[in-house]
């Protein structure tokens, strides 16, 4: 654990003032800046040189009349060939700009990301071992009743139990963005793996009402990777009861063939999602508000891996919850064509 | 501030955590040495503790859902420039 300690300001300092400033650079070196600034300096020279070329092209002409030859034969073929060619090659310049700005930008968004990601899955990582870390000293420190003792302990072994889900959930998300699972797919028919899933794991899903509709009765055969479709309905599966306050928590899939794809819809009963948070939700590490009880925190990797492993599925998921209103829904579409 | 450790008066201490795990142990570990503490575990409720209960200091944790603790350090700072905050983080040796 990382104390540090902040001193009181001197009355002057109001805010302390390095805290808002931190990430600032010096603004002449912002991209943005440096690129209109090369598109107004290109844009400018050409405006020159057709300028100049103009007036060099004026006393020519005047030294033509005064020689007697025929100018609109040296002149002006030559005039347009020169401005054509000059707007040509600006317009190069000013793509390549444009690639670089834009590539540049792309960058930088993803060095952030890279950043926020291990800034986030640090603290993931270090929380419960600071708090097992905490107890231990406790321990070691003060005497403590029996009774307390086994709460703390218990507290220890969530703590590790968390430490060891958030480590095999960025396993897992590594090996598919390496694509090393590629080679275990095999066509399953989707329902008989949701209803096998289901009756495999039903300890696991407590009190919760779980129903599997497939009103059309088709067979939807589709290539899976069986492990990761798992981990996939595990995660569902293991939101909509934990994001849940509902005395019964229910779940409800339907198959539902629609268009070129077939929609899986997860329904549940749970405490939804606010609107301004459904586009988030896939993102890595983000969580809706937190809970206090200890069960509905998560690494905030979740969604994220349920999304990744659609992708690698060839198909995507999306999240539907209506403001104020109980539940949410999320569809994995599933492609007929698989490509 | 009070001076005096555990016989008149009890020094307050707020703590700012989210992972209630960690606030469990922070509260059980101060009170251990004699602090009356208190939990807050996000930013808007630890601004209404610290007022409605003015602490002696507060331990801060920076990674706090809604409000994130180098927000509520700065309202802190805004009306108090003398109250002592520690500032917790189980970051990295980063910042």
């Amino acid at each position: 654990l990382h104390v540090f300690h902040t001193r009181p300001q001197p009355p002057s300092y109001k805010v302390p003032p390095g805290l808002p400033a931190m990430n600032q650079s010096r603004w002449f070196l912002h991209p943005i800046l440096i690129f209109i600034a090369s598109i107004v300096a290109v844009g400018l020279s050409l405006i020159l040189y057709i300028h100049w070329y103009l007036e060099v092209s004026t006393g020519l002409k005047g030294v033509i009349q005064r020689a007697g030859l025929d100018q609109d034969q040296i002149l002006a073929p030559q005039t347009w060939v020169v401005i054509l060619v000059l707007s040509i090659l600006v317009g190069i310049i000013l793509m390549g700009i444009f690639t670089i700005f834009v590539y540049n930008q792309k960058t930088i968004q993803l060095y952030r990301l890279q950043r926020n990601f291990i800034s986030n899955f640090t603290h993931e990582l270090k929380t419960p071992v600071t708090s097992m870390n905490l107890y231990l000293e406790t321990f070691r420190r003060h005497e403590l009743c029996r009774e307390d003792r086994l709460k703390y302990i218990g507290y220890m072994v969530q703590d590790a139990d968390r430490l060891s889900e958030s480590i095999s959930r960025i396993l897992s998300l590594a090996r598919i963005k390496s694509s090393i699972y590629e080679d275990g797919f095999v066509a399953e028919d989707l329902v008989g793996v949701v209803e096998r899933f289901y009756e495999k794991n039903r300890d696991l899903f407590g009190r919760c009402e779980v129903a599997i509709h497939n009103p059309s009765a088709r067979t939807f055969t589709y290539p899976i990777h069986l492990v990761l479709f798992e981990m996939l309905l595990m995660n569902l599966f293991t939101n909509a009861i934990k994001y849940n306050d509902a005395d019964v928590p229910r779940l409800d899939i339907r198959f539902e063939p629609r268009g070129r794809g077939i929609h899986i819809r997860f329904e549940d009963n749970g405490i939804g999602i606010p609107g301004s948070e459904v586009k988030k939700i896939f993102r890595k590490f983000y969580q809706v508000g937190r809970s206090d009880d200890m069960s509905a925190k998560g690494t905030g990797l979740g969604l994220h891996l349920v999304e990744s492993i659609a992708r690698f599925h060839k198909g995507r998921v999306i999240a539907e919850s209506k403001e104020g209103e109980k539940g949410s829904v999320f569809s994995l579409i599933l492609p007929f064509k698989f490509s | 501030m009070r001076v005096s450790v555990g016989e008149c008066t009890q020094e307050r201490i707020l703590a700012v955590e989210d992972d209630s795990h960690l606030a469990e142990g922070l509260k059980l570990n101060l009170t251990l040495e004699g602090y009356e503490v208190r939990i807050a575990s996000d930013g808007s409720s630890a601004l209404r503790k610290w007022k409605e209960w003015p602490p002696d200091l507060i331990v801060l944790d920076i990674m706090l859902p809604q409000i994130d603790g180098l927000s509520v350090l700065r309202s802190i700072r805004l009306e108090d420039e003398r109250i002592p905050i520690l500032i917790l983080s189980a970051k990295g040796d980063s910042e």
